[in-house]
């Protein structure tokens, strides 16, 4: 095996945890895997792919770290990888589905899976692996629960089920269940890491306002390790950074957010993969897909809503092995908004009552009537999806229609959406006092995810000891090719010599 | 900070006259392909400014209008119709002083058709695959996910040494002829978005922190000359043969309409009434009237004769100058009864050339 890895990968040895699951997946075994951000996954099902003589589906929902990590695949030569997801034109879409067997790893959606074409043009290949990432996904009181990964069940079936490999970073062990039912696995697997990054030290600092908060940052970060991403829950506050950062000359900075040019996020995206940016200050989309090995700080300026975000985003530094930073700046006052964008992903409960006020009239009512009365009310899509799902799981929704309301159930189903809401916000008080505590914050984390801290690390956290941060002299490498002319800028990237003539 | 697009929205609301409101200047700085945005950029002489700033979120233009309400730059009537204030010129004319709205600027023609993206992306990835393979470096993270540009690349690419040796040496020599004949800050912002070996392009933002200029200006002053470029190629296809091959290939003005717009016009060309389209299409019979109407926009020549009469094309421009408006429901009250909405929007299309 590791022979075949490092002709294939050029890896010499395998990350902990990779060994003993691709054994087990090319056994045919059913596998929950739970490894930590930034441990390799990705390499436990793409291994195995070359092996098997059929295909590998990979079922994500996340649609732009499906785009990147297909991208660098087939980037690095391998272009038996393609992705079926929404981005795809409807041509584009029937082409793949036609040459399907050529290809090795399909990267599918869980919406796209939905669709019958896509489902049957499965059925007609053999599907030797089904990979379910992001399998957290699938439990309702999980902390990212996606109604289109319910039929992930009912879909396996449909494909007589092949071996299934879920993957997740973070899964409590009533999650672990949970996915472990929802799927259907039978005799299953497990291979259990703990969330806990050992090169990743925790530093956290508090300030009495917001503004002490932001001064702090842009003034010192010349001081903090570079490469690094600088997470904030705001276009507004990722541009201010930017702008009162960008004063001190010795570092390169910039923001990335929704409000740019698709062109140019991708720019951003390359320049700090490359390592001529220093600092990017991003929203939580940043980051996912980019494969880049030595960052050595995250920094948090606002907290996320959870727990398993704030963990993943941390897991983003020090892929490589080497120490890296973790960086939680807190001020007074900043639970509010994270509490805010919790309550957005709930559909309030004025809306669910104007949206059933006007159906009295009309005799017959349909999903997709439903689904319309919702987009007029304003209520956004996931919105949208969580309020269906629970109005088909009372069964007000029956067969795709509507035939009248019990109020009993829909009070039953409004109680319930509460209920979801006030739970995220619990979660989200337990996710801060575990953080602003006094004791370890390392351990405090992993007691989060039920995991006792085993032994005691050098660096650990600044609650355990004062931390001395290493810094190596960053290497601002490609700096020279802008001082150049646009004409000699055009001969250089076309290694072309100075006998051309323009 | 944004004051460009400060003076952009002040400058459009300018040409509008109080006849249009706030979200019309924005919907035509978007580009949205609405029967409106459609006609008010020729309309108001307004029509290199579609679709330059696609990627403003609606969220910050309220913003912007609350500013400018408060700095009493705009008044809004009671039907929101947005006339700009002495203040608000004031401000649109030191603005523009400064940064001009670049003379080549063509929204209406390349970017509503799509032409600039079309070529520009093309370029791009081509560009970066090129400078990749010149380097022996076969191993690069495309800038361009996209899969149809991917494929075009792909198919257009050259196969072996020789061939991308002569693509780059063509390639140099027209782009160099191309913007030596610019200034130097537009070539400089043209080659600067551009990726290759070892040099990852620059965001607008981080080229007006360079040039000190707002970056939605960065962005116009680049549009403006990817919109020259293509008017160059096409006016001298024979002297940029490389670069013409980036150029979308035009099929017989299709491309100038929106998708449904498009397919109407096959129907009427096969001789169906409006009705008969709306039917065929389960479509309402306004939505055959928005098509026909952006197809008088949009289609030189296109003979509105065939849906309201000479007469009743005089007797609305009249009433549009005596009146000086071109709202529809001001011009209607003026004219006789029976001419309707659809016959004033139709002649309003061709009020300077008739
Ligand atoms: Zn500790």
């Amino acid at each position: 095996m590791e022979t075949f890895l490092k002709q294939k990968f050029g890896f010499s040895n395998f990350r902990p945890g990779q060994r003993e699951i691709i054994a087990d997946v090319l056994s045919r075994k059913n596998v929950l895997a739970v490894l930590p951000t930034g441990s390799g996954k990705t390499l436990c099902y793409q291994l195995p792919s070359h092996v098997f003589k059929g295909i590998t589906v990979v079922v994500s929902p996340l649609l732009s770290l499906m785009d990147d990590q297909v991208q660098q695949m087939r980037s690095q030569g391998d272009k038996g990888v393609i992705a079926i997801n929404s981005y795809l034109s409807n041509d584009e879409k029937r082409n793949i589905l036609r040459t399907l067997p050529q290809y090795r790893m399909i990267f599918v959606s869980p919406e796209m899976l939905q669709l019958s074409n896509v489902l049957e043009a499965l059925q007609r290949v053999t599907v030797s692996l089904f990979v379910v990432d992001e399998a957290h996904c699938i439990s309702q009181w999980g902390h990212e629960f996606r109604t289109d990964y319910l039929r992930l069940g009912d879909i396996r079936k449909a494909l007589h089920y092949p071996p299934c490999l879920a993957l997740t970073a973070t899964a409590t062990k009533d999650i672990q269940q949970d996915i472990i039912e929802q799927l259907g696995l039978h005799e299953v697997h497990r291979h259990i890491y703990s969330v806990d990054r050992e090169n990743i030290a925790y530093i956290q600092k508090h300030f009495h306002s917001h503004a002490d908060k932001l001064e702090y940052l842009t003034r010192h970060l010349s001081e903090f390790p570079a490469p690094g991403i600088i997470y904030t829950s705001s276009r507004q506050l990722a541009e201010h950074i930017v702008y009162e950062a960008a004063k001190n000359q010795s570092y390169k900075i910039a923001y990335y957010h929704a409000g740019m040019l698709q062109e140019d996020r991708r720019l951003i995206q390359h320049q700090f993969l490359e390592g001529s940016l220093d600092f990017v200050v991003a929203t939580n989309a940043f980051g996912m897909g980019v494969h880049k090995s030595d960052i050595r700080s995250v920094i948090h300026v606002q907290l996320p809503t959870r727990m398993e975000a704030y963990v993943q985003e941390v897991g983003r530094a020090g892929r490589d092995g080497k120490q890296s930073y973790a960086f939680l700046l807190h001020a007074d006052g900043d639970d509010i908004l994270p509490l805010q964008l919790i309550q957005r992903e709930y559909p309030d409960q004025g809306i669910i009552d104007s949206v059933f006020a006007t159906m009295k009239q009309q005799v017959v009512v349909t999903r997709s009537d439903l689904e319309q009365r919702c987009y007029e009310m304003g209520l956004e899509e996931t919105q949208q999806k969580l309020l269906l799902f629970y109005l088909e799981k009372s069964h007000i929704i029956q067969n795709g229609r509507v035939d009248n309301v019990n109020p009993e159930l829909l009070q039953q189903v409004k109680n319930e959406l509460r209920q979801r809401e006030t739970y995220r916000f619990q979660l989200f008080r337990q996710f801060e006092e575990s953080l602003l505590s006094h004791k370890c914050l390392r351990a405090q984390i992993l007691s989060y995810f039920e995991e006792n801290l085993t032994k005691r690390l050098d660096p650990c956290c600044s609650r355990c000891g004062d931390i001395v941060i290493e810094r190596e002299v960053y290497d601002k490498q490609n700096k020279k090719n802008r001082s150049k002319t646009w004409n000699q800028r055009l001969k250089a990237m076309l290694a072309l010599g100075e006998e051309e003539e323009g | 900070m944004d004051l460009y697009r400060f003076g952009l929205l002040l400058y459009i609301i300018d040409h509008f006259r109080g006849q249009r409101t706030f979200f019309g200047a924005y919907h035509l700085l978007v580009g949205k392909k609405s029967a409106q945005s459609i006609q008010d950029g020729p309309l108001y002489g307004v029509e290199s400014l579609f679709g330059v700033l696609p990627y403003l979120k609606k969220d910050h233009v309220e913003e912007i209008r609350r500013q400018m309400l408060n700095k009493g730059f705009i008044v809004e009537d009671e039907n929101r119709m947005t006339t700009i204030t002495e203040e608000g010129r004031q401000f649109h004319n030191h603005q523009r002083d400064h940064k001009p709205i670049p003379e080549s600027l063509a929204g209406g023609e390349y970017e509503f058709s799509g032409q600039a993206d079309w070529f520009w992306r093309r370029l791009v990835l081509f560009w970066q695959s090129l400078s990749y393979a010149r380097h022996n470096d076969y191993t690069f993270l495309p800038i361009d996910y996209d899969r149809t540009i991917q494929t075009w690349v792909k198919k257009h690419f050259p196969r072996n040494k020789e061939g991308q040796s002569k693509w780059a040496k063509q390639l140099f020599h027209e782009l160099s002829t191309f913007l030596q004949s610019i200034d130097d800050l537009r070539a400089e912002v043209f080659t600067r978005k551009l990726s290759g070996y070892q040099h990852v392009g620059e965001t607008v933002e981080q080229l007006g922190e360079t040039f000190d200029y707002d970056a939605d200006y960065v962005y116009l002053l680049l549009r403006s000359t990817i919109h020259e470029l293509i008017n160059t190629i096409r006016e001298n296809p024979q002297n940029f043969r490389a670069l013409a091959e980036f150029v979308m290939p035009l099929e017989a003005n299709s491309s100038v309409l929106t998708d449904s717009a498009n397919i109407t016009r096959r129907h009427l060309f096969n001789g169906l009434a409006i009705d008969e389209i709306a039917k065929e299409r389960g479509l309402k019979r306004s939505t055959i009237e928005d098509h026909i109407v952006e197809m008088a926009y949009r289609l030189k020549d296109f003979p509105i004769s065939a849906f309201v009469s000479y007469e009743d094309q005089k007797e609305i421009w009249q009433a549009a100058k005596q009146q000086d408006t071109k709202r529809l429901k001001q011009i209607k009250e003026e004219i006789s009864a029976d001419i309707d909405y659809f016959a004033i929007r139709l002649s309003l299309s061709k009020i300077d050339k008739g």
